[in-house]
């Protein structure tokens, strides 16, 4: 058994590596792109929208109230990234109903990629918010100076309990219905790969909860 | 190991990528579809906005243009009214003034042809009454009216009155003729006029010419006119007191 799709590996050559993680991202980015530019084609500004710019429209809504909600600030600049995190992540996570499909979310490299993305993202927000000065003078030098290193080990550890509670999350879900499946085949591997579709909608609304809360905490001047 | 560095350099890339696109795809053309969406509302708003301030405009202009109408409709009804009322007093007025005309027409009619009655039932009676009369004389005294008349006549002449007596004897005689006229409603015999003549050169002048004329006017009588006195004897006092009789029962019964 494979603890992530890091280990399925398609190709190979020196230090480049296509595996099943890889893959299935640019499978789910395909479809989301795919999906996204079949609707946004033939966008309407009338009151008569189709269902599915209507699906966009709540989600693209959605994203933005729940944004507006935890930063108190307009949604329009941190809609892009956000929006993408919950996104892609959900999606990743929804696939799992489809047999053979592995989630590019129950890989640690990725879970790490989207928390490494989230901690660059936070002082890039941050500083465009407030100045570079500002920003590092109040997240990093508060309350004194001699707080530095726990400051710095504090921002990481954020990055770190992100991905691994993504990864840990996804990855246990798979597992689960896995080890299920050898045990008691009939009934109860259907009920895990429900509550999976449900721990994973969940994990991707608190990934981008999460990562929205710490970049409102380092662009608002409170 | 559960990190693969390039797995995680390519998945950050792929990350960036997934944003990008779907900035591109997503979220760019459905927030302008949004937007788009809103201003088009807000637009419409803002049209609903001001065709609403001009409905209330036109609401306004058109519940007072109702309010005049309704003002001038009283006037017009006031007006209509008072002209209605003044043709009504008119055509009372004209309807009066008519009927007071032909009330007159008629009151004078009536008058007339109480008048006419009079006269036809005076002269009624006067035939009635000399005949009767006459009639009377012939069967009580075998007389005839109109000698009795004479007589009579002849014994008032010899019997004046002294107003009559007065004039006779200070009013001077007309010279050189002095004509006395006897009219009468009947043909005075030749006796009977020789009569006249003797009682009348006694009593008023010797020299006076007597001349005798017949009158319808003088009802069934005799009568002598001389310098401006009258000496008669007829029936129209007693005519006239009957007329008079008569006439009042008349009215009281128009009445």
């Amino acid at each position: 058994m494979n603890l992530t799709p890091d280990q399925i590996i398609f190709w190979q050559r020196g230090i480049i590596i296509i595996n099943a993680t890889l893959v299935f991202t640019w499978l789910v980015m395909a479809l989301l792109v795919l999906a996204s530019w079949l609707v946004t084609r033939k966008l309407s500004a009338s009151t008569k929208i189709s269902p599915g710019q209507n699906l966009l429209e709540v989600l693209v809504q959605g994203i933005g109230n729940q944004i507006e909600e935890v930063s108190q600030q307009k949604p329009e600049p941190y809609i892009p990234f956000i929006g993408t995190l919950f996104i892609f992540i959900a999606v990743s996570n929804l696939l799992t109903i489809i047999p053979g499909y592995q989630p590019p979310t129950g890989s640690l490299s990725t879970t790490a990629a989207l928390a490494i993305c989230v901690f660059f993202a936070i002082p890039i927000y941050g500083i465009k918010k407030q100045g570079i000065a500002s920003y590092f003078k109040k997240y990093y030098l508060q309350p004194t100076p001699f707080m530095l290193p726990f400051n710095i080990i504090g921002r990481f550890s954020n990055t770190i309990s992100l991905s691994v509670r993504l990864f840990g999350n996804v990855m246990s879900g798979t597992m689960i219905v896995a080890i299920l499946l050898s045990i008691a085949p009939l009934f109860f591997p259907i009920i895990m790969q429900a509550m999976g579709l449900l721990t994973g909608l969940i994990q991707a609304y608190i990934f981008a909860i999460l990562a929205m809360v710490f970049i409102a905490a380092a662009t608002t001047n409170q | 190991m559960l990190i693969d560095p390039f797995t995680v350099i390519a998945q950050i890339i792929n990350f960036l990528v997934l944003v990008a696109l779907l900035k591109r795809f997503l979220y760019k053309p459905i927030t302008q579809a949004m937007s788009a969406r809103a201003q088009k509302i807000e637009r419409q708003l803002a049209a609903a906005a001001i065709k609403e301030q001009d409905a209330e405009a036109k609401k306004k202009l058109y519940l007072k243009k109702q309010r005049e109408l309704e003002t001038q409709k009283q006037q017009w009804l006031e007006k209509a009214r008072q002209e209605v009322e003044q043709e009504q007093l008119k055509l009372r007025q004209e309807a009066e003034t008519e009927v007071n005309i032909l009330q007159a027409q008629w009151r004078e009619n009536f008058a007339s042809e109480r008048q006419k009655l009079a006269v036809e039932t005076r002269n009624h009676l006067t035939k009635q009454i000399t005949f009767t009369a006459r009639k009377a004389l012939v069967d009580l005294a075998k007389a005839s009216l109109e000698e009795e008349i004479i007589e009579t006549f002849i014994e008032r002449l010899y019997h004046l009155n002294p107003l009559q007596t007065e004039i006779i004897y200070t009013t001077a005689i007309p010279y050189p003729q002095h004509i006395i006229t006897i009219h009468s409603s009947f043909e005075i015999s030749q006796e009977k006029k020789e009569r006249l003549i003797t009682a009348i050169r006694e009593q008023i002048s010797a020299k006076a010419e007597v001349q005798f004329e017949i009158k319808e006017d003088v009802i069934c009588g005799i009568e002598l006119r001389d310098r401006g006195y009258k000496i008669s004897w007829n029936l129209e006092h007693y005519l006239t007191e009957l007329e008079t009789a008569t006439a009042r029962v008349l009215a009281e019964n128009h009445n």
